[in-house]
This record gives C-alpha cells, structure tokens and sequence, in this order.
C-alpha cells in the first residue's frame, strides 16, 4: 500500500473507556510508526489536553457505536481550538448503515470498525490523515467537508459564514461541494430556468415536464406488462399523453429573439424528438405485427377467428399516430422507411426530416377530429 | 509447589540476552512479548470477544510481518540456514492461525495457554535459532520499515501463495 503521508514524527491522542481496547490501539499505532501515542481513558481529561496540545491524530474508540460517535461530536463541538479540526477516527464495534452516517455527520474523516489491528489501523490512519478536505466549523457542522459537488448554476441559498464573508471555500481536489438545496440538482436548475419564462410559457414549461414523465412511466409499464388487455389500456393512456403533449407543444410561444425564451425552445425540441422517437417505435411495432400475422396466414394458409378485427386495429392505431405526427402524405411513404433505418441519411437530412415533423405536428392540432 | 513460571516476575518480559544485535528485529520481539504480556494480564472473561480478536489479529500480523523481515534478511545475506529457518516459522505461524482460528468459531478455551506458548516458543526460537544468524545479517541486510507494513506485505504475499518463493 502506498501511504500517501508520512507518519514520522505524528502525534496521536487515543480516547478509549476500554483500558484493555486502548492498549491494543497504542500498539498498533507504535507498530505502524507512530511514536507518540497518548492514551486517555476519562473523556474530560482528553478534551482538556486536546485544548493544551495539538494532536495530528485523534482516535475515539469504543465498542458501542453510539458511545464513540458521541466522542467525535463532543470533540468537534467542545474543544475550544484550533484541535477541534483535527483528524478524527471513529473506531468501534458492529455499526448499523445509518450509525456510519451518523459517525459521518458528527464529523469523523474515516470509520473503523473491531477488530483491529496494525493493517487496517495503517490503512485508516493514511486515510484520516490524508484527508484532503476542508474542516467546517458552521453551528449545525463540524468536521470534513462532505459537499460531493459543485453546481455552478445553483442559485439557492448559501448558508456557510465564509459564503456570507465573500471568501467561498473553493472544492477541494476530487471532491466537490454539494448542493445545499434539498431538491435534485436538475429540479433546481428547471426552476431557475422557469422563472426567467413569460407567464403562459411557465405553464408550458412545467408541463412538459409532467407529460415527459408520464410518457416515460406508461413506455416503462407497456414493456412490463404481459398481458393483452393491460397492454391495451396502457397503450391507450399512452395515446392519450402524447396528444395532451402535442397540444401543449402547440401552445409554446417560442420567441426566438428572446434568449430566455431559448431555454424552453430548447425544452420543447426534446419532448418532441421524445415524442416521435416513442410515436415511430409504437407505429413500427404495430406494422411489424400487421406483417407477421399476414405471413402467418400465408404460409400456413390459416385465418383465425378475429384475426381482421386485430389487424384492423393495429392498423387503424398507426394511422392514428400518423396523423398525430402530421399525415401519411406529408411523409410521402416514409413511415415504412424511418430515417434511422437508412444508412445512408445523413445528418443534415435527418435533422431536416425532424423540423418537418415538428411543423407538421403543430399543424396536426388544429385538425378537425 | 513450585510457582509456574507464568506467574513469576519478568516471564513476559524480553531481556538482553535474547538480543540478535540488530536492532529492528530485537523490536520486533520486544512487541512480541509486549503484546503477549498485555494478553495474559486480561483475567478470563473480563474482554469481550471483538477486542481478544483484535489481539488475535495483532498477534497474526506481527508474526506474519516479523518472519517476513527475517526471511528477507536472511535470503539476501545467503544465511546457509535459510530453509530450516523459514520452516520453523512457517509452523508457528500455523500454530497462530488455527488458535484464532478456532476462537473466532467458538472454542474460546482455544487461547487458554495462548501466551504461555507464544512465549515459550519466542524465547526457544530467539535462543536457539535467530541468534544463529547473529553474525550473518548486518543491519543494511534488514528492511527496516514499521512491523505494520511488513506485516501488509506478508499478507499479500500469503494472499499469492507466494511466501514458498522466499525459499531458494
């Protein structure tokens, strides 16, 4: 293992009510090249030296995982010192998942748990110590920086007193701060955008989002579902969606020389590229059963009961989404021959076919049923 | 009767004439018997089981990790005793490991006579044997890192199967 810090001339402070746990600590740290080791089994007294000396260490260990983690809060909290900052391992016994994210918030930079020995004690050591992380001393939190990532567009509220001061903390190497906003990161870049939005296009703009939701639960349930009739009703809910969305799309009022207004341009190009990518997947799937259950008829020479009304239907669903996406003869055959389908479309005629469709579907709307 | 010789002053202890004159590997002993005497001071059920397996799991390392050191020395300086050194270490070692072994499965009484016998062994090996290499390995021969790395070394090395390279 490579040790990313050297060990020579260390302190350590050793906090342990286990006399017999704490010898066991001390020498594991001697044996992996710290020299100094203090012990201290009364928790006062620990705190007192911990105000007098600097330790590049500290150790809270105990067998119950409450009792340790309330040694790492009340040295982050009650050492009235630059030692507050120190390197914290938590050591101790079986620890359940939400007692590691305890540990965590009480501010310990690294967890050990029993037994121990010289390996993982070195192991926990480079990484307390090797933590390149920022100490935060805020009244909620102290310790580590635990920030995961930065988000340049966040606009919410920046509680941290060096924020306030105008001295924000940088992310450190590898690590990023966090969000402070308990909403998903892409929830709160979506409601900056909307507030820059005119009144009618905020409604547009949320339900887009809603629809594109919806859209994509019902594709999730068709592909689940295994019977006819649920496929049937999902189907159908699924039509119903992407009218509802074909009549919002109709409703945005692109501005193109507005540069907010770009934003929710933007946002409608991506429903609608969604929308005809599911439109032509459930068209060809449709023609695709059409053709198999045609064949089928020839090739064995069989024609079941029913089968017409099927065909029918399947048929009569891929007109309907044909003129959902603006007529037959505005494709001029081309819902056989899908752009994706043809190698040799370029790009720019790609491109070309989908700012048709998305005029042709505008105009769809306002069709008489 | 006679007193054991467990319970007399000093049993535990490492003394000078168990010194190989270098000093790293009489470190190495001294926290042997260090961590055997601190064992043996805990009164029968006064430790609760995560933290004798953690003396346990010391005492593995340091023996894994201070053979190790040994093997080393002797390979480079050519220590004509190479061969039958390593294979008394490899039986300790397994003596080690199958006690804790059988205490982390439930024999408990496993570690009963744990530091009589680790001691027993260290002093007849040191006396008998590593002070044979007294006069072959010089300090320069030794890898002079903590006992914790070389004991993460052995551990890889063991993971390999590869300790039986060390044998020429």
């Amino acid at each position: 293992m490579a040790l990313s810090v050297s060990l020579l001339g260390k302190t350590c402070l050793v906090i342990c009510l286990d006399r017999k746990l704490c010898q066991l600590v001390a020498m594991a740290l001697h044996r992996i090249g710290i020299a100094e080791v203090t012990q201290s089994d009364d928790f006062d007294d620990a705190l007192r030296m911990m105000s007098e000396v600097l330790f590049d260490l500290v150790i809270c260990a105990d067998e119950g995982a409450g009792t340790s983690i309330e040694m790492v809060k009340r040295v982050r909290r009650e050492v009235a010192s630059e030692a507050s900052g120190s390197p914290i391992i938590c050591l101790t016994g079986k620890m359940e998942r939400d007692q590691l994210a305890e540990a965590s918030n009480a501010g310990a930079n690294c967890i050990l748990t029993l037994p121990i020995g010289t390996q993982n004690i070195l192991k926990g050591v480079n990484r307390a110590l090797g933590d390149s992380r920022p100490t935060i001393a805020h009244p909620n939190y102290r310790g580590p920086c635990r920030r995961r990532k930065s988000d340049a567009k966040y606009a919410g509220e920046r509680r941290r007193a060096a924020d306030v001061l105008g001295h924000a903390t940088p992310p450190p190497q590898g690590t990023q701060p966090a969000a402070l906003s308990p909403q998903r990161p892409g929830a709160v870049k979506a409601a900056a955008e909307a507030e820059r939005l005119s009144e009618g296009n905020k409604a547009v703009f949320a339900g887009l989002g809603e629809l594109s939701a919806a859209i994509e639960h019902l594709r999730q349930a068709q592909h689940a579902a295994d019977d006819e009739p649920t496929k049937t009703g999902v189907r159908r809910q699924l039509i119903e969606v992407v009218m509802r969305l074909v009549n919002l799309l109709a409703l945005a009022d692109s501005r193109e020389s507005d540069s907010a207004e770009i934003v929710l341009r933007d946002r409608v190009d991506a429903a609608k590229d969604a929308f005809f990518e599911i439109a032509e997947q459930i068209a060809q799937s449709r023609l695709k059963a059409v053709s198999d259950e045609i064949d089928n008829c020839l090739t064995n020479s069989k024609v079941s009961l029913g089968l017409s009304e099927r065909l029918m239907a399947d048929l009569a669903s891929v007109e309907e989404i044909v003129a959902v996406m603006g007529g037959g003869e505005k494709f001029d055959g081309e819902m056989v021959k899908m752009p994706r389908d043809n190698q040799d479309e370029t790009g720019a005629t790609i491109r070309m076919r989908k700012r048709q469709r998305r005029r042709h579907v505008g105009k769809a709307v306002g069709r008489p049923k | 009767m006679n007193e054991p010789e467990a319970n007399k002053d000093g049993y535990f202890d490492w003394t000078e004439d168990m010194s190989v004159g270098i000093e790293i590997i009489d470190d190495d002993h001294k926290s042997f018997f260090e961590l055997v005497k601190t064992f043996s001071g805990w009164g029968r059920g006064t430790a609760s089981d995560l933290v004798i397996e953690s003396a346990l799991l010391m005492l593995e390392e340091y023996v894994g990790g201070h053979f190790l050191r040994e093997e080393k020395a002797m390979q480079k300086c050519a220590y004509p005793k190479l061969v039958a050194h390593t294979q008394k270490h490899s039986y300790f070692r397994t003596r080690v490991q199958t006690i804790s072994a059988l205490y982390s499965r439930g024999t408990k009484s496993a570690i009963d006579d744990l530091p009589v016998m680790v001691v027993e062994w260290l002093k007849q090996h040191i006396l008998g044997e590593d002070v044979q290499f007294k006069h072959w390995i010089r300090p320069l021969d030794v890898d002079s890192r903590p006992l914790g790395f070389l004991a993460m070394e052995a551990s890889e090395i063991n993971k390999d199967g590869r300790m039986d390279l060390l044998l020429p």
